[in-house]
């Protein structure tokens, strides 16, 4: 994703497979991922709190990308300032946001499209929120907001009035200077993330995967928000989002629970997993079954083996690291493996969560990307969505499932998963 | 406003921004009230399901926990090292044994592969390891560990992959170390005793070998003045017999006749001596031959009726019916009944010696028993234990006062043992002793009748299934000296054939059961049979393909009986009447005592000094029909003029007999077995009963055998 003041903002480590925003680590998402992920934080820690928590991570994670950006331009005031915190955040895919009203004493920020509210009406219809979606805008807001006035970190007190998916307009958020700073949460620099980078793994058809990702990484660099800030492609809307925003969503929300309410931590580790499961079946099929796709790995044989060659492009694709198969047996074992994925430095870097093995995105997907493979007929593939989701996973005769056995947080050389019947 | 309470409002007709009458708001009232009561009884119904569900997981997690336990004190209560591993070798697991062998804690155990802290170098990869867990279970013998960086331990190692639930890729193996120190110190006393005994062995064979070379060195060194000793003092006395009995020429005689003796006696001591040596170095070589039991007693008892008097002893014989033959070396079985005649008769005074054989027929085998009893001194139970022992005898006095080496009867048991029987022992102090020889002999059905009168005639086997043939072949053979023996078809006449060892073979083309040429077959792969020459009988002139078969001659039906005599002289009566025989030997008494002991009328002899001289002799006068060689000659020794006669198309029927002072290894005997037709030592027999064996050979033409293996 590109926008006229930002190239060479976002460079690839190829090898290891993660994408950078200035120097900070950044990955793609699809709708389905992130509202599932929001709805899980939101169910865990209840609607208020989960608000406030995506509203911080957001701020958090952005803060350090958007300064970058910034400087990188040398934005010469306020508006400018302004305006290049919203074409960044619009190139990113989550919308176009109108900071025209704001003044030092704060003041409405607006937009028409956001990629959560409109991926709610996306995924859901008619269907109207019970809460508002905005807390990653509200979060961006408040850091655009700081640095833009030169505030301190973590002071800018925002509110969201107005909700695209609680069949508001426009979606309206109310800004202010705070006084006091709230604590803030810890992010990741490129540096950190390639402290913890593992040794390069003996994997199947490795040089062609890499050989497709980077293909692959060609065209989404040519890609950026439309003139609504949203991207959509795939059958799915898609976004740019920091790394460090899920890292903290997942080891705060577990974190939580696991000091205020034990019982509810696996089943949250199993909603993550599922959010996983859910974002590789649907987007790496959404990928898998496009035209596009279609023009970079010509045609498809509908073999097992290539499809799990492509998904695992797919993810290198948007940056979750350099997944890979070590080892497949149809029908019996597939063995996933990666040197890091982005949701480990976070843990390893600040020993947050490092009882459990973190990759739960890589989990769930791995479990999705086997059975994309092994189930889905790709001579007529199905349109990937919620139905398809219910009737190919959630309600499938075959039990396929996939279980972390390598884990860097805890120590590991790798990640690996098994997924097996 | 949460969506559901809108709902419920508007479902009333109510506007949330504006109050409602009374009757509205009983009827919202009512709404919500009802409401309440349905969600405190789905409450109600979801608290009982939780609970139902919370009980049912409760009773899983303890029936779990319990099998988990139950695994778990299995695991940790076994003495071996236990670790659970995944497939790539990983450590999920280990058990207590397993943690205190190492000096890190569980914690830095796990998650460690298993071949990195074993150090198991064949399998130090985790796609090894898991290529090793698909092919099943495997050990590691040898696995050392270092406790404490110190003491160094052995243990064993045993992989067994876990066999999957679901499909065929195992994905866990567990690994059992059993410490081994103790047993692997045994094994390496045990692999140093044994590589000390086998030092000791090897010790032991240079030191027989050197023993058995020195012996055989010193037999040719003692046999060879020995032979001159004694030929020319048998020669001396029949010189001095021919003279007159002057009181001089008497005195002479008596001397000779000393020295010949004490000679003899020498003689037999080497032979003992070397005879043990050879059967302890595994180096002794029986024949296997036929050999008739009565005429064999017949000699021995004709030769030790005189010695038996000498003691005022009476020899005594009493033979079972049909006594037959059995299969051994005829001059080692001579020499245990010998040596068994002798010991009687030395050891009994105005007593009787029985010689008693009897055969005793059994379903496979017969067993032909030799009992020589005595009315002897007799042995007390202490002489009787060691009465087998080489260089025992009764007590050490009897050597001096009865003579003998004391190596007879060890030699003797060893002998029997060598041809599959025994030598056992009876005596009483005072009451006699009875030795009895023991062998097996083949008990073949329906030859009971031929297996006695054949003697040393020559025989002529007929197999043939026409009763028409049979009866003008016993015809036409009745006037000769032949003996005829008739089998019914070619079955019966190859177990005939190896019963009888005949002398010729005249064999039907045409049989029932086993035609000609399957018999023919047969013979030529049989050792002992192939040399006999077969003629077939055919009713078609197939000369040509049936000679190439391997077929000596062939006689078309109907048979002409001067052409069958014709055909069977040319394989069993000898080409000229008058034999000649060529000696090859380097020493020159030697030379002269066979030629004057050989000398007779119908012989004509002719002595080379040497291999060289020898062949040159041949090439000259080619009509020799038997060879007496040497084996130890400058020049051109008896293996290489055997070798060069035998690569000569004219030598190689002519029968050669060794008459050697060396003794033979294995490898040596085997060769002269297939290319001469008999092996004597120096001093093993009388030149009378050399002559004899010689003219035997001489009528009884060997065939080579090269011509057999080269069709």
């Amino acid at each position: 994703m590109s926008t006229p003041h930002q190239d060479e903002f976002f460079s690839w480590d190829h090898d290891a497979s993660f994408l950078y925003a200035g120097g900070n680590p950044v990955c793609f998402h699809c709708h389905h991922y992130n509202l599932f992920i929001q709805s899980t934080v939101d169910d865990a820690l209840g609607a208020p709190a989960s608000a406030k928590l995506r509203q911080e991570a957001s701020a958090d994670a952005w803060r350090p990308i958007l300064r970058d950006f910034l400087a990188r331009h040398e934005a010469p005031g306020i508006g400018a300032r302004l305006e290049l915190a919203s074409a960044l955040y619009a190139s990113a895919g989550h919308g176009r946001l109108d900071l025209s009203q704001l003044s030092p004493a704060g003041g409405i920020a607006s937009a028409r499209h956001l990629h959560h509210s409109d991926g709610w009406k996306f995924a859901r219809e008619a269907e109207r929120s019970r809460h508002p979606m905005g807390a990653v805008a509200a979060g961006y807001l408040a850091t655009a907001f700081e640095l833009a006035y030169d505030l301190e970190p973590g002071t800018a007190r925002v509110t969201q009035t107005a909700c695209t998916a609680q069949g508001d307009d426009t979606n309206i958020f109310t800004l202010a200077p705070g006084e006091q700073a709230r604590a803030l949460h810890p992010t990741l620099t490129r540096a950190q993330m390639q402290a913890h980078a593992g040794a390069r793994l003996d994997a199947l058809h490795d040089a062609e995967i890499d050989r497709i990702s980077r293909e692959f990484r060609a065209m989404l660099a040519g890609i950026s928000g439309d003139e609504r800030g949203l991207v959509e492609g795939f059958g799915i809307l898609v976004t740019l989002t920091p790394t460090s925003y899920y890292n903290i969503l997942c080891t705060r929300m577990l974190d939580t629970l696991q000091r205020e309410h034990p019982r509810l931590l696996d089943v949250s580790e199993q909603m993550l997993y599922e959010a996983g499961r859910l974002c590789g079946f649907n987007t790496f099929g959404g990928v898998l079954r496009s035209p596009e796709w279609e023009s970079i790995v010509g045609e498809r044989t509908g073999e097992a083996m290539q499809t799990l060659a492509h998904t695992c492009a797919i993810a290198r694709s948007f940056g979750f690291g350099r997944w890979s198969i070590s080892e497949y047996y149809p029908e019996d074992l597939v063995i996933f493996c990666a040197p890091m994925t982005y949701e480990d430095p976070h843990a390893m870097e600040y020993g947050e969560s490092a009882e459990r093995p973190a990759c739960y995105l890589f989990t769930g997907a791995s479990e999705a990307m086997t059975r994309l493979a092994e189930e889905v007929t790709w001579e007529h593939p199905p349109r990937f969505g919620l139905d398809t989701y219910e009737h190919l996973v959630k309600r499938s005769q075959q039990g396929w499932r996939a279980t972390q056995t390598r884990s860097r947080v805890r120590g590991d050389a790798r990640d690996e998963v098994h997924v097996e019947p | 406003m949460h969506p559901d309470f809108l709902k419920h409002l508007r479902a009333q007709g109510l506007d949330p921004a504006t109050a409602p009458d009374q009757q509205e708001w009983a009827q919202f009232c009512d709404t919500i009230n009802a409401q309440f009561h349905e969600q405190e009884r789905q409450r109600y119904l979801l608290e009982r399901t939780l609970e139902t569900f919370d009980h049912s997981q409760r009773q899983y997690e303890t029936s779990l926990t319990q099998a988990k336990e139950a695994a778990e004190m299995v695991f940790q209560a076994s003495s071996d090292a236990l670790f659970l591993l995944d497939r790539t070798g990983r450590i999920l697991d280990i058990n207590e044994a397993g943690v205190a062998l190492f000096s890190a804690g569980e914690h830095e155990l796990l998650h460690t592969q298993i071949f990195d802290l074993l150090a198991l170098t064949d399998m130090g990869s985790e796609r090894e390891f898991s290529r090793r867990a698909q092919e099943g279970p495997w050990g590691n013998e040898n696995v050392v560990i270092e406790l404490d960086g110190e003491e160094v331990r052995y243990f064993s190692c045993r992989f067994s992959p876990v066999e999957p639930v679901r499909g065929k890729i195992v994905r866990r193996v567990v690994c059992a170390l059993r410490d081994r120190t103790t047993q692997r110190q045994h094994e390496q006393r045990l692999e140093e005793l044994n590589a000390q005994m086998e030092l000791t062995r090897d010790e032991a064979v240079r030191a027989s070998e050197t023993k058995s070379q020195f012996l055989a060195n010193m037999s040719h060194e003692l046999r060879t003045p020995l032979n001159a000793i004694v030929g020319y003092s048998e020669l001396m006395l029949e010189d001095f017999e021919l003279e007159d009995e002057s009181a001089q020429v008497i005195q002479q005689i008596r001397d000779l006749r000393k020295i010949l003796s004490a000679a003899h006696h020498l003689l037999s001591l080497i032979n003992d001596l070397l005879d043990l040596s050879r059967i302890e170095a595994g180096k002794f070589n029986l024949a296997r031959e036929r050999v008739e039991l009565k005429p064999l007693i017949d000699e021995v008892m004709e030769f030790f009726i005189p010695i038996a008097r000498r003691n005022d002893n009476t020899l005594r014989v009493s033979l079972g019916a049909s006594l037959g033959w059995v299969r051994g070396d005829r001059m080692r079985l001579k020499q245990i009944l010998a040596n068994l005649l002798s010991n009687a008769c030395k050891f009994t005074h105005e007593g009787t010696i029985t010689l008693t054989v009897t055969r005793e027929h059994h379903p496979h085998n017969d067993l032909v028993r030799l009992r020589v009893e005595d009315t002897g001194i007799g042995m007390s139970p202490e002489a009787l234990h060691d009465i087998f022992k080489p260089f025992v005898q009764a007590d050490n006095s009897s050597t001096r006062l009865f003579g003998g080496t004391g190596l007879g009867l060890t030699i003797s048991r060893r002998l029997c043992r060598l041809m599959g029987g025994d030598l056992s022992v009876e005596s009483t102090q005072g009451g006699g002793s009875s030795f009895e020889v023991e062998l097996l002999a083949p008990s073949p059905p329906g030859l009971e009748a031929l297996s006695n009168p054949l003697g040393e005639d020559v025989v002529v086997l007929l197999i043939d299934d026409d009763p028409i043939t049979q009866e003008i072949v016993k015809r036409q053979l009745a006037a000769s000296t032949l003996q005829l023996i008739i089998a019914s078809d070619g079955v019966e006449g190859l177990m005939m054939a190896r019963a009888i060892t005949p002398d010729v073979i005249l064999l039907d083309m045409l049989m029932p059961r086993m035609d000609g040429p399957q018999v023919l077959s047969r013979l030529r792969e049989d050792d002992a049979l192939k040399q006999i020459p077969v003629v077939l009988i055919s009713s078609q002139d197939l000369e040509q393909p049936l000679l190439a078969m391997g077929v000596d001659d062939f006689l078309l039906k109907p048979l002409d009986r001067s052409h069958l005599l014709h055909v069977l002289d040319r394989f069993l009566l000898p080409e000229h009447a008058h034999h000649r025989i060529l000696i090859v030997e380097d020493d020159a008494d030697v030379r002269e005592i066979l030629s004057r002991t050989l000398d007779r009328e119908d012989i004509t002899l002719l002595a080379a000094r040497d291999g060289v001289e020898g062949l040159e002799l041949l090439d000259q006068e080619p009509s020799f029909d038997l060879v007496l060689l040497d084996l130890m000659m400058p020049r051109m020794d008896g293996f290489e003029f055997l070798r060069r006669l035998r690569q000569d198309e004219r030598w190689q029927g002519l029968p050669v007999v060794i008459l050697t002072a060396k003794t033979l290894d294995l490898h040596e005997t085997q060769l002269l077995e297939q290319h001469v037709s008999r092996v004597y030592s120096k001093g093993e027999m009388s030149h009378g009963e050399l002559e004899r064996e010689l003219r035997l050979i001489m009528q009884k033409k060997k065939r080579p055998l090269l011509t057999r293996a080269d069709p």
